[in-house]
Protein backbone atom coordinates (compact mmCIF):
# COMPACT_ATOMS: atom_id res chain seq x y z
CA UNK A 1 0.00 0.00 0.00
CA UNK A 2 1.48 3.32 -1.14
CA UNK A 3 1.16 6.34 1.12
CA UNK A 4 1.50 9.90 -0.24
CA UNK A 5 1.40 13.10 1.80
CA UNK A 6 3.25 16.22 2.81
CA UNK A 7 5.02 17.88 5.73
CA UNK A 8 3.05 20.96 6.74
CA UNK A 9 4.51 23.78 8.84
CA UNK A 10 1.91 24.93 11.37
CA UNK A 11 2.45 28.66 11.88
CA UNK A 12 0.59 28.73 15.22
CA UNK A 13 2.78 26.30 17.15
CA UNK A 14 5.66 26.29 14.63
CA UNK A 15 5.55 22.50 14.41
CA UNK A 16 5.92 20.44 11.25
CA UNK A 17 3.13 17.92 10.93
CA UNK A 18 3.03 14.99 8.50
CA UNK A 19 -0.29 14.88 6.64
CA UNK A 20 -1.35 11.85 4.64
CA UNK A 21 -3.10 12.82 1.41
CA UNK A 22 -4.08 9.33 0.28
CA UNK A 23 -3.24 5.63 0.07
CA UNK A 24 -3.15 3.52 -3.09
CA UNK A 25 -2.75 -0.15 -3.92
CA UNK A 26 -1.60 0.32 -7.51
CA UNK A 27 1.77 1.95 -8.18
CA UNK A 28 0.68 4.13 -11.07
CA UNK A 29 -2.31 5.41 -9.07
CA UNK A 30 0.07 6.42 -6.28
CA UNK A 31 2.42 8.13 -8.72
CA UNK A 32 -0.44 10.08 -10.32
CA UNK A 33 -1.78 11.10 -6.91
CA UNK A 34 1.71 12.19 -5.85
CA UNK A 35 2.08 14.42 -8.90
CA UNK A 36 -1.41 15.84 -8.48
CA UNK A 37 -0.71 16.57 -4.81
CA UNK A 38 2.42 18.50 -5.77
CA UNK A 39 0.51 20.48 -8.37
CA UNK A 40 -2.21 21.36 -5.86
CA UNK A 41 0.14 22.38 -3.06
CA UNK A 42 3.23 23.70 -4.79
CA UNK A 43 2.34 27.33 -4.02
CA UNK A 44 1.67 26.73 -0.34
CA UNK A 45 4.81 27.90 1.39
CA UNK A 46 3.87 26.05 4.55
CA UNK A 47 4.21 22.74 2.72
CA UNK A 48 7.86 21.93 3.18
CA UNK A 49 8.15 18.48 1.60
CA UNK A 50 6.00 16.00 -0.23
CA UNK A 51 6.56 12.43 0.83
CA UNK A 52 6.11 8.98 -0.60
CA UNK A 53 5.92 5.90 1.59
CA UNK A 54 4.66 2.42 2.28
CA UNK A 55 2.15 1.21 4.81
CA UNK A 56 3.53 -1.58 6.99
CA UNK A 57 0.41 -2.19 9.09
CA UNK A 58 -2.87 -0.42 9.87
CA UNK A 59 -1.01 1.65 12.47
CA UNK A 60 2.40 2.17 10.86
CA UNK A 61 3.78 3.63 7.67
CA UNK A 62 7.33 4.40 6.56
CA UNK A 63 8.36 7.39 4.46
CA UNK A 64 10.68 6.19 1.71
CA UNK A 65 11.16 9.30 -0.46
CA UNK A 66 10.85 13.08 -0.36
CA UNK A 67 10.44 15.90 -2.81
CA UNK A 68 11.09 19.38 -1.43
CA UNK A 69 8.53 22.05 -2.17
CA UNK A 70 10.52 24.75 -3.93
CA UNK A 71 8.19 27.67 -3.27
CA UNK B 1 65.63 -30.09 -21.20
CA UNK B 2 63.06 -28.00 -19.40
CA UNK B 3 59.55 -28.09 -20.77
CA UNK B 4 58.57 -24.74 -22.23
CA UNK B 5 55.11 -23.85 -23.47
CA UNK B 6 54.65 -20.58 -25.23
CA UNK B 7 51.68 -18.51 -24.15
CA UNK B 8 48.78 -18.98 -26.51
CA UNK B 9 47.61 -15.99 -28.51
CA UNK B 10 44.25 -15.34 -30.08
CA UNK B 11 44.16 -13.05 -33.08
CA UNK B 12 40.81 -11.42 -33.65
CA UNK B 13 37.64 -11.40 -31.58
CA UNK B 14 36.83 -14.04 -28.99
CA UNK B 15 33.19 -14.27 -28.02
CA UNK B 16 32.40 -16.39 -24.99
CA UNK B 17 28.75 -17.29 -24.68
CA UNK B 18 29.11 -18.53 -21.13
CA UNK B 19 31.63 -18.15 -18.33
CA UNK B 20 35.40 -18.28 -18.22
CA UNK B 21 37.04 -20.39 -15.56
CA UNK B 22 40.68 -20.51 -14.66
CA UNK B 23 42.80 -21.80 -11.83
CA UNK B 24 44.30 -18.34 -11.57
CA UNK B 25 43.87 -14.98 -13.22
CA UNK B 26 46.75 -12.71 -12.31
CA UNK B 27 46.04 -9.19 -11.20
CA UNK B 28 46.07 -6.67 -14.05
CA UNK B 29 46.36 -9.31 -16.75
CA UNK B 30 42.88 -8.76 -18.18
CA UNK B 31 43.41 -5.64 -20.24
CA UNK B 32 40.83 -5.85 -23.00
CA UNK B 33 38.97 -2.66 -23.72
CA UNK B 34 35.88 -3.91 -21.91
CA UNK B 35 37.51 -4.92 -18.66
CA UNK B 36 40.37 -3.09 -17.13
CA UNK B 37 38.70 -1.33 -14.24
CA UNK B 38 39.61 -1.53 -10.61
CA UNK B 39 37.97 -4.18 -8.47
CA UNK B 40 37.36 -1.51 -5.89
CA UNK B 41 36.80 2.23 -6.23
CA UNK B 42 36.59 4.79 -3.48
CA UNK B 43 35.68 8.47 -3.55
CA UNK B 44 34.92 11.02 -0.88
CA UNK B 45 32.97 14.09 0.00
CA UNK B 46 33.23 16.50 2.90
CA UNK B 47 31.00 19.11 4.50
CA UNK B 48 30.96 21.29 7.59
CA UNK B 49 29.21 24.17 9.32
CA UNK B 50 25.49 23.70 8.69
CA UNK B 51 23.26 25.12 11.42
CA UNK B 52 19.84 23.59 12.03
CA UNK B 53 17.74 25.99 14.07
CA UNK B 54 14.17 24.84 13.37
CA UNK B 55 12.69 21.94 15.26
CA UNK B 56 11.79 18.94 13.06
CA UNK B 57 12.76 20.68 9.80
CA UNK B 58 14.89 18.77 7.29
CA UNK B 59 18.21 20.37 6.42
CA UNK B 60 20.45 19.28 3.57
CA UNK B 61 23.91 18.69 4.98
CA UNK B 62 25.59 17.91 1.68
CA UNK B 63 24.83 16.99 -1.93
CA UNK B 64 27.22 14.92 -4.02
CA UNK B 65 27.28 12.38 -6.86
CA UNK B 66 28.24 8.74 -6.53
CA UNK B 67 30.43 8.34 -9.67
CA UNK B 68 29.59 5.69 -12.25
CA UNK B 69 31.93 2.72 -12.00
CA UNK B 70 34.92 2.32 -14.28
CA UNK B 71 33.94 0.64 -17.55
CA UNK B 72 30.34 0.48 -16.32
CA UNK B 73 31.01 -2.69 -14.38
CA UNK B 74 28.16 -3.44 -11.97
CA UNK B 75 29.49 -3.10 -8.44
CA UNK B 76 28.11 -3.01 -4.92
CA UNK B 77 27.68 0.69 -4.10
CA UNK B 78 27.69 2.14 -0.62
CA UNK B 79 27.74 5.46 1.21
CA UNK B 80 29.25 5.71 4.68
CA UNK B 81 29.51 8.92 6.66
CA UNK B 82 30.57 10.02 10.10
CA UNK B 83 28.53 13.05 11.05
CA UNK B 84 29.78 15.19 13.91
CA UNK B 85 27.01 17.28 15.50
CA UNK B 86 27.05 20.00 18.12
CA UNK B 87 23.95 20.51 20.25
CA UNK B 88 24.04 24.11 21.44
CA UNK B 89 21.53 24.42 24.26
CA UNK B 90 22.52 27.93 25.33
CA UNK B 91 21.67 26.93 28.90
CA UNK B 92 22.66 24.35 31.48
CA UNK B 93 19.02 23.28 31.74
CA UNK B 94 18.24 19.88 30.30
CA UNK B 95 17.75 19.81 26.52
CA UNK B 96 17.14 16.29 25.23
CA UNK B 97 15.82 14.81 22.02
CA UNK B 98 16.76 13.04 18.79
CA UNK B 99 18.71 13.76 15.64
CA UNK B 100 17.57 12.00 12.45
CA UNK B 101 20.24 11.53 9.79
CA UNK B 102 19.31 10.06 6.44
CA UNK B 103 21.12 9.07 3.26
CA UNK B 104 19.11 9.84 0.13
CA UNK B 105 19.56 9.18 -3.59
CA UNK B 106 17.67 10.87 -6.39
CA UNK B 107 15.45 8.72 -8.60
CA UNK B 108 16.99 9.01 -12.09
CA UNK B 109 14.94 9.62 -15.24
CA UNK B 110 15.59 6.09 -16.38
CA UNK B 111 16.10 3.18 -14.06
CA UNK B 112 16.21 -0.46 -15.04
CA UNK B 113 15.61 -2.58 -11.91
CA UNK B 114 18.26 -5.22 -11.32
CA UNK B 115 17.03 -8.75 -10.73
CA UNK B 116 17.97 -10.29 -7.40
CA UNK B 117 16.71 -13.88 -7.64
CA UNK B 118 13.65 -16.11 -7.69
CA UNK B 119 12.10 -15.95 -4.23
CA UNK B 120 9.99 -18.76 -2.75
CA UNK B 121 7.37 -18.39 -0.04
CA UNK B 122 8.39 -19.96 3.27
CA UNK B 123 6.24 -18.67 6.13
CA UNK B 124 4.75 -15.69 7.93
CA UNK B 125 7.01 -15.17 10.98
CA UNK B 126 4.93 -12.19 12.17
CA UNK B 127 1.74 -10.42 11.18
CA UNK B 128 2.22 -8.48 7.93
CA UNK B 129 5.62 -10.03 7.23
CA UNK B 130 6.31 -12.80 4.73
CA UNK B 131 9.51 -14.84 4.91
CA UNK B 132 10.91 -15.93 1.55
CA UNK B 133 14.12 -17.63 0.45
CA UNK B 134 16.29 -17.67 -2.63
CA UNK B 135 18.71 -20.44 -3.54
CA UNK B 136 22.27 -19.13 -3.39
CA UNK B 137 23.88 -16.06 -1.90
CA UNK B 138 22.18 -12.87 -3.07
CA UNK B 139 22.60 -10.54 -0.09
CA UNK B 140 24.79 -8.09 -2.02
CA UNK B 141 22.03 -7.46 -4.56
CA UNK B 142 19.65 -5.99 -1.95
CA UNK B 143 19.78 -2.24 -1.41
CA UNK B 144 19.23 -0.99 2.12
CA UNK B 145 15.67 0.13 1.56
CA UNK B 146 13.24 -1.92 -0.59
CA UNK B 147 12.63 -4.73 -3.04
CA UNK B 148 10.45 -4.78 -6.13
CA UNK B 149 8.12 -7.64 -7.06
CA UNK B 150 6.41 -8.26 -10.39
CA UNK B 151 7.51 -5.88 -13.16
CA UNK B 152 4.07 -6.11 -14.82
CA UNK B 153 2.19 -4.97 -11.71
CA UNK B 154 4.99 -3.41 -9.67
CA UNK B 155 4.83 -3.68 -5.90
CA UNK B 156 7.58 -2.12 -3.78
CA UNK B 157 8.09 -3.56 -0.32
CA UNK B 158 10.24 -2.91 2.73
CA UNK B 159 12.18 -5.83 4.12
CA UNK B 160 14.11 -6.92 7.20
CA UNK B 161 16.09 -9.87 8.54
CA UNK B 162 18.15 -10.29 5.37
CA UNK B 163 20.72 -13.06 5.84
CA UNK B 164 22.71 -15.75 4.09
CA UNK B 165 22.74 -19.35 5.30
CA UNK B 166 25.20 -21.78 3.73
CA UNK B 167 23.72 -24.92 5.21
CA UNK B 168 19.94 -25.19 4.92
CA UNK B 169 19.28 -28.91 5.28
CA UNK B 170 17.15 -30.49 2.55
CA UNK B 171 15.19 -33.70 3.07
CA UNK B 172 16.60 -36.79 4.71
CA UNK B 173 18.29 -39.20 2.31
CA UNK B 174 18.89 -42.13 4.66
CA UNK B 175 15.96 -44.43 5.25
CA UNK B 176 15.46 -45.92 8.71
CA UNK B 177 18.49 -44.10 10.06
CA UNK B 178 17.06 -44.26 13.57
CA UNK B 179 16.81 -48.06 13.47
CA UNK B 180 13.18 -48.61 14.33
CA UNK B 181 13.75 -51.99 12.71
CA UNK B 182 16.37 -53.68 10.57
CA UNK B 183 14.92 -52.82 7.18
CA UNK B 184 16.73 -50.82 4.46
CA UNK B 185 20.18 -51.86 5.72
CA UNK B 186 22.18 -54.74 4.24
CA UNK B 187 24.26 -56.61 6.79
CA UNK B 188 27.46 -58.40 5.82
CA UNK B 189 29.72 -60.63 7.96
CA UNK B 190 27.52 -59.99 10.98
CA UNK B 191 24.00 -59.52 12.31
CA UNK B 192 22.01 -56.32 12.67
CA UNK B 193 19.52 -56.09 15.52
CA UNK B 194 17.68 -53.19 17.11
CA UNK B 195 17.53 -53.78 20.88
CA UNK B 196 17.29 -50.03 21.47
CA UNK B 197 19.86 -48.51 19.14
CA UNK B 198 21.19 -50.22 16.06
CA UNK B 199 23.47 -53.06 17.07
CA UNK B 200 25.92 -54.87 14.80
CA UNK B 201 27.55 -58.08 16.02
CA UNK B 202 30.29 -59.79 14.08
CA UNK B 203 30.72 -63.50 13.60
CA UNK B 204 32.87 -65.24 16.20
CA UNK B 205 36.11 -66.26 14.53
CA UNK B 206 35.16 -64.42 11.35
CA UNK B 207 37.95 -63.00 9.22
CA UNK B 208 36.14 -59.83 8.16
CA UNK B 209 34.77 -56.85 10.03
CA UNK B 210 30.98 -56.86 10.16
CA UNK B 211 29.21 -54.03 8.34
CA UNK B 212 25.84 -52.70 7.29
CA UNK B 213 25.31 -50.48 4.27
CA UNK B 214 22.63 -48.52 2.46
CA UNK B 215 22.70 -47.00 -1.03
CA UNK B 216 21.68 -43.34 -1.25
CA UNK B 217 21.06 -41.22 -4.35
CA UNK B 218 22.92 -37.91 -4.38
CA UNK B 219 23.62 -35.02 -6.75
CA UNK B 220 27.16 -34.55 -7.98
CA UNK B 221 28.83 -31.35 -6.87
CA UNK B 222 26.54 -30.67 -3.92
CA UNK B 223 27.50 -30.27 -0.25
CA UNK B 224 26.29 -32.87 2.23
CA UNK B 225 26.10 -33.19 6.00
CA UNK B 226 26.44 -36.62 7.60
CA UNK B 227 25.21 -37.01 11.17
CA UNK B 228 25.64 -40.18 13.27
CA UNK B 229 25.44 -41.02 16.94
CA UNK B 230 27.66 -43.36 18.92
CA UNK B 231 25.57 -44.02 22.05
CA UNK B 232 27.85 -46.58 23.74
CA UNK B 233 31.42 -45.48 24.30
CA UNK B 234 32.78 -48.98 24.71
CA UNK B 235 31.30 -50.21 21.40
CA UNK B 236 32.27 -47.74 18.75
CA UNK B 237 32.42 -48.11 14.96
CA UNK B 238 33.71 -46.63 11.73
CA UNK B 239 31.44 -44.89 9.24
CA UNK B 240 32.40 -44.76 5.58
CA UNK B 241 30.97 -43.01 2.52
CA UNK B 242 31.82 -45.28 -0.37
CA UNK B 243 31.13 -45.59 -4.09
CA UNK B 244 30.12 -49.23 -3.54
CA UNK B 245 29.18 -51.45 -0.62
CA UNK B 246 32.89 -52.22 -0.30
CA UNK B 247 34.68 -49.92 2.21
CA UNK B 248 37.76 -50.10 -0.01
CA UNK B 249 35.94 -47.89 -2.52
CA UNK B 250 35.62 -45.06 -0.05
CA UNK B 251 35.26 -41.62 -1.59
CA UNK B 252 37.81 -38.89 -1.06
CA UNK B 253 37.19 -35.19 -0.62
CA UNK B 254 40.00 -33.37 1.13
CA UNK B 255 40.82 -36.75 2.67
CA UNK B 256 38.99 -40.06 2.84
CA UNK B 257 35.30 -39.93 3.76
CA UNK B 258 35.81 -42.46 6.57
CA UNK B 259 35.77 -41.64 10.26
CA UNK B 260 35.99 -43.46 13.56
CA UNK B 261 32.92 -42.46 15.57
CA UNK B 262 33.42 -40.84 18.94
CA UNK B 263 30.95 -41.08 21.80
CA UNK B 264 27.92 -38.90 21.29
CA UNK B 265 26.86 -37.01 18.17
CA UNK B 266 29.22 -36.82 15.19
CA UNK B 267 28.92 -34.42 12.24
CA UNK B 268 30.82 -34.33 8.94
CA UNK B 269 30.40 -32.03 5.94
CA UNK B 270 31.80 -32.69 2.49
CA UNK B 271 31.24 -32.27 -1.24
CA UNK B 272 30.31 -35.31 -3.32
CA UNK B 273 32.04 -34.19 -6.47
CA UNK B 274 31.27 -36.65 -9.26
CA UNK B 275 28.95 -39.40 -8.03
CA UNK B 276 25.19 -39.83 -8.15
CA UNK B 277 24.98 -42.69 -5.68
CA UNK B 278 26.91 -43.44 -2.51
CA UNK B 279 26.81 -46.14 0.14
CA UNK B 280 26.70 -45.29 3.81
CA UNK B 281 28.63 -48.06 5.54
CA UNK B 282 28.78 -48.74 9.27
CA UNK B 283 31.66 -51.04 10.02
CA UNK B 284 32.79 -52.67 13.27
CA UNK B 285 36.27 -51.69 14.40
CA UNK B 286 37.50 -55.28 14.79
CA UNK B 287 37.03 -58.64 13.15
CA UNK B 288 35.39 -61.54 14.90
CA UNK B 289 32.67 -61.17 17.49
CA UNK B 290 33.02 -57.40 17.82
CA UNK B 291 29.94 -55.31 18.69
CA UNK B 292 29.03 -51.75 17.87
CA UNK B 293 26.04 -49.55 18.68
CA UNK B 294 24.87 -46.70 16.49
CA UNK B 295 21.85 -44.47 15.98
CA UNK B 296 20.41 -41.48 14.10
CA UNK B 297 22.40 -41.88 10.91
CA UNK B 298 21.46 -39.03 8.62
CA UNK B 299 22.65 -37.66 5.28
CA UNK B 300 21.22 -34.39 3.97
CA UNK B 301 22.14 -32.11 1.11
CA UNK B 302 23.01 -28.58 2.24
CA UNK B 303 21.51 -25.82 0.15
CA UNK B 304 22.86 -22.26 0.32
CA UNK B 305 19.98 -19.87 0.83
CA UNK B 306 19.30 -16.17 1.18
CA UNK B 307 16.47 -15.39 3.60
CA UNK B 308 14.51 -12.19 3.93
CA UNK B 309 11.25 -11.03 5.51
CA UNK B 310 9.16 -8.84 3.20
CA UNK B 311 6.48 -6.41 4.26
CA UNK B 312 3.15 -8.16 3.67
CA UNK B 313 0.49 -5.57 4.35
CA UNK B 314 -2.31 -6.13 3.57
CA UNK B 315 -1.51 -9.56 2.03
CA UNK B 316 1.46 -11.69 1.06
CA UNK B 317 3.09 -10.17 -2.03
CA UNK B 318 4.39 -13.58 -3.17
CA UNK B 319 1.91 -16.46 -3.48
CA UNK B 320 4.28 -19.31 -4.40
CA UNK B 321 7.35 -17.78 -6.00
CA UNK B 322 8.29 -14.63 -7.85
CA UNK B 323 11.43 -12.85 -9.02
CA UNK B 324 12.67 -10.15 -6.66
CA UNK B 325 14.30 -7.00 -8.03
CA UNK B 326 16.18 -4.19 -6.38
CA UNK B 327 13.63 -1.63 -5.22
CA UNK B 328 16.06 1.22 -4.66
CA UNK B 329 13.71 3.83 -6.16
CA UNK B 330 10.74 2.61 -4.04
CA UNK B 331 8.52 3.42 -7.03
CA UNK B 332 8.84 7.16 -6.40
CA UNK B 333 8.79 9.40 -9.47
CA UNK B 334 11.93 10.70 -11.19
CA UNK B 335 13.59 13.57 -9.36
CA UNK B 336 12.31 12.51 -5.95
CA UNK B 337 14.92 11.75 -3.31
CA UNK B 338 14.67 8.26 -1.86
CA UNK B 339 15.62 7.64 1.76
CA UNK B 340 17.94 4.67 1.54
CA UNK B 341 18.90 4.64 5.20
CA UNK B 342 17.80 6.64 8.23
CA UNK B 343 19.45 6.72 11.66
CA UNK B 344 17.88 8.06 14.85
CA UNK B 345 20.37 9.25 17.44
CA UNK B 346 19.47 10.37 20.95
CA UNK B 347 21.19 13.52 22.20
CA UNK B 348 21.27 15.56 25.44
CA UNK B 349 23.33 18.53 26.58
CA UNK B 350 24.05 16.77 29.91
CA UNK B 351 24.01 20.02 31.89
CA UNK B 352 26.36 21.84 29.52
CA UNK B 353 25.82 24.77 27.20
CA UNK B 354 27.19 22.71 24.35
CA UNK B 355 27.50 19.00 23.64
CA UNK B 356 29.14 17.16 20.71
CA UNK B 357 28.38 13.73 19.33
CA UNK B 358 29.28 11.70 16.25
CA UNK B 359 26.67 9.71 14.32
CA UNK B 360 27.78 7.04 11.84
CA UNK B 361 25.38 6.43 8.97
CA UNK B 362 25.72 3.79 6.29
CA UNK B 363 23.64 2.99 3.21
CA UNK B 364 24.01 0.22 0.65
CA UNK B 365 22.54 1.00 -2.76
CA UNK B 366 22.78 -2.43 -4.36
CA UNK B 367 24.74 -3.58 -7.40
CA UNK B 368 24.76 -1.34 -10.48
CA UNK B 369 27.08 0.94 -12.40
CA UNK B 370 25.51 4.33 -13.14
CA UNK B 371 25.99 7.82 -11.69
CA UNK B 372 23.68 8.63 -8.79
CA UNK B 373 22.86 11.96 -7.24
CA UNK B 374 23.01 11.67 -3.48
CA UNK B 375 22.57 13.82 -0.42
CA UNK B 376 22.65 13.53 3.33
CA UNK B 377 19.95 15.30 5.28
CA UNK B 378 19.12 15.69 8.94
CA UNK B 379 16.57 17.12 11.32
CA UNK B 380 16.48 17.45 15.05
CA UNK B 381 13.75 17.11 17.62
CA UNK B 382 15.42 18.77 20.58
CA UNK B 383 12.88 21.08 22.16
CA UNK B 384 14.00 24.59 23.18
CA UNK B 385 17.58 24.08 21.99
CA UNK B 386 19.18 27.07 20.29
CA UNK B 387 20.39 24.90 17.45
CA UNK B 388 21.99 21.66 16.34
CA UNK B 389 24.95 22.18 14.07
CA UNK B 390 26.85 19.98 11.69
CA UNK B 391 30.45 20.49 12.74
CA UNK B 392 31.97 18.32 10.03
CA UNK B 393 31.11 15.24 8.03
CA UNK B 394 33.41 12.88 6.14
CA UNK B 395 31.63 10.83 3.45
CA UNK B 396 33.07 7.70 1.83
CA UNK B 397 31.61 6.52 -1.47
CA UNK B 398 32.52 2.96 -2.16
CA UNK B 399 32.08 0.72 -5.22
CA UNK B 400 33.31 -2.83 -5.20
CA UNK B 401 32.84 -5.92 -7.32
CA UNK B 402 30.64 -8.21 -5.26
CA UNK B 403 29.08 -11.61 -5.84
Amino acid sequence: MIVVGYNLFNTEDEQIIATIQGEYEVLVDGQNAFNEMIEQNKDNENVKQFFWGIRLSPDEYRVTAYQDNEV
Amino acid sequence: MAFIKKLAHITGDLIVDGSIEADQIKANTITANKFSGAVEEQYRAYAESITMTSYNALYTLHEFDHPATEWDIAKGRSIDANVNYQLYAGTTSNRTGNIFTQVEVQVPNFWNPNAIALAHHDSNPAQYWQRVYMVGNHVNKFPSNQVLIDLQNPVYKSFKNLRYQYDFELSELVTNGNFNNTSDWVAQDGTLTVPYYGKLEGVSGGANKAQISQAVSVTAGKVYRLNYDAPVGSDLYKIIVSATADPADKISYQGDLAWNAVTGNNVQEFVLEDVTQVYIIVQNLDVGNDISFFDNISLKELEPRTWVDISAYPTNPISTNSVLYSGLTTGATAGTYVVVESITHGISNNGSYSFNTTVPVSAYLGRFHRDMKCRIRAKHQVGAAQYVRLQQMEVNLHSRIVG
